[in-house]
């Protein structure tokens, strides 16, 4: 099952079909008359630099019907988060996938590029994910598959050569369980 | 048979953890709520450290004079933003305690035994982060607003010079 797949599907159930009747419901804020389409994108990256413009810019606005969702459902849902901070002097890129652990299957999600002392926390469900962190002049990627359950806070940090990990509560007993390339947190 | 379970999640993490992803002719930022805050400031006036938030998540990075960055969230309906000027004491703060950190960690790596209290007080420290971020600039300059679907979000920020001979920051959310 590919990714392809589901935002098809996801963009199915934006077009009204079968709203999940657990998950947050997905519904169309404006009512396409045809099956929506979707530009190819960009190479992917969380936050996008450009050169500036010399005017204050007006807001942007395309024609494609978007989707929407019940705020309370997702609240309800994103119970867990992942926190992302670069204290390496380069660049950092974090290749992110989620494990469907019933067929074993990875699922690309795509790509952050942090630069130094960048953060950034987001909300998650609980699951099953493989981050892959890169960052320049370190030949082999460190890579961490680790299961985030409900209420988890889990935090990596990019020093040089390593990449630390924490997780909100968790008192660890020695050293190896700092570090993704050690802890017991990453399946690895 | 496709997990309905799955299948948000996967649309949920799409939005939360990338803008665009290269999926066959599918664009995921089409699906993602944007923010692209600009530095209005000409290049070499200086950068701005700016936080964005959403309602599932925040960013905070530094924006170089004359760029600008976009932040998306998949289907959040409020942000805000905050600007401070490196002579912020907040960011001040907060700078000097990500370099202890790093360096922390840093030693870590190459001390074979590390005393228990001390890997404790590094794994704390790692926890608190967000703690740490959320305390940034709440005397700086701040808006904010709802999200609209299909429209980006355009702000600036740009430092201006008093007749004292100090510079703050101006912050517009459009």
């Amino acid at each position: 099952m590919g990714l392809g797949i589901l935002i098809a599907a996801s963009i199915a159930a934006c077009g009204g079909a079968a709203a999940p009747s657990v998950a947050p419901s997905v519904v169309v804020a404006t009512p396409p008359s045809a099956a929506p389409t979707f530009a190819p994108a960009s190479p992917a990256s969380a936050a996008t630099e450009s050169i500036a413009p010399t005017a204050t810019p007006a807001p942007s606005r395309s024609h494609r019907p978007l989707p929407s969702i019940d705020q309370t459902e997702l609240d309800a849902y994103l119970t867990s988060s992942i926190t992302l901070l670069d204290l390496a002097e380069g660049d950092l890129s974090v290749v992110v996938a989620y494990l469907d652990t019933t067929s074993g299957e990875a699922i690309d999600l795509g790509t952050y590029d942090l630069s130094s002392n960048e953060q950034r926390t987001d909300q998650v469900p609980p699951g099953t994910f493989k981050l892959e962190f890169r960052t320049p002049g370190t030949a082999k990627p460190q890579a961490c598959t680790i299961e985030i359950g409900d209420k988890d806070a889990i935090t990596f940090v990019a020093i040089e050569g390593a990449v630390a990990i924490g997780k909100a509560g968790s008192k660890p007993a020695a050293i190896k369980e700092l570090f993704v390339a050690t802890s017991s947190l990453c399946g690895h | 048979m496709l997990s309905t379970k799955l299948l948000v999640a996967v649309a949920v993490l799409i939005g939360v953890f990338a803008e665009q992803c290269d999926i066959k002719d599918l664009g995921i930022a089409d699906f993602a709520d944007k923010v692209t805050v600009t530095n209005l400031n000409a290049p070499g006036e200086g950068e701005g450290w700016v936080a964005v938030k959403t309602n599932h998540g925040k960013i905070s990075m530094i924006l170089p004079a004359g760029k600008s960055r976009t932040v998306a969230a998949f289907a959040a309906t409020t942000y805000s933003i905050v600007v401070v000027g490196h002579d912020d004491d907040s960011l001040r703060r907060y700078t000097e305690r990500l370099y202890e950190l790093r360096d922390r960690l840093q030693e870590l790596t190459i001390t074979p035994e590390a005393s228990p209290d001390a890997i404790l007080s590094a794994a704390a420290d790692l926890a608190l982060l967000e703690t740490s971020l959320a305390q940034i600039g709440q005397g700086g300059q701040s808006c904010g607003g709802k999200l609209v679907t299909d429209v980006t979000v355009q702000a600036t920020i740009k430092s201006v010079a008093s007749d004292g001979g100090t510079s703050f920051w101006v912050l517009d959310c459009g």
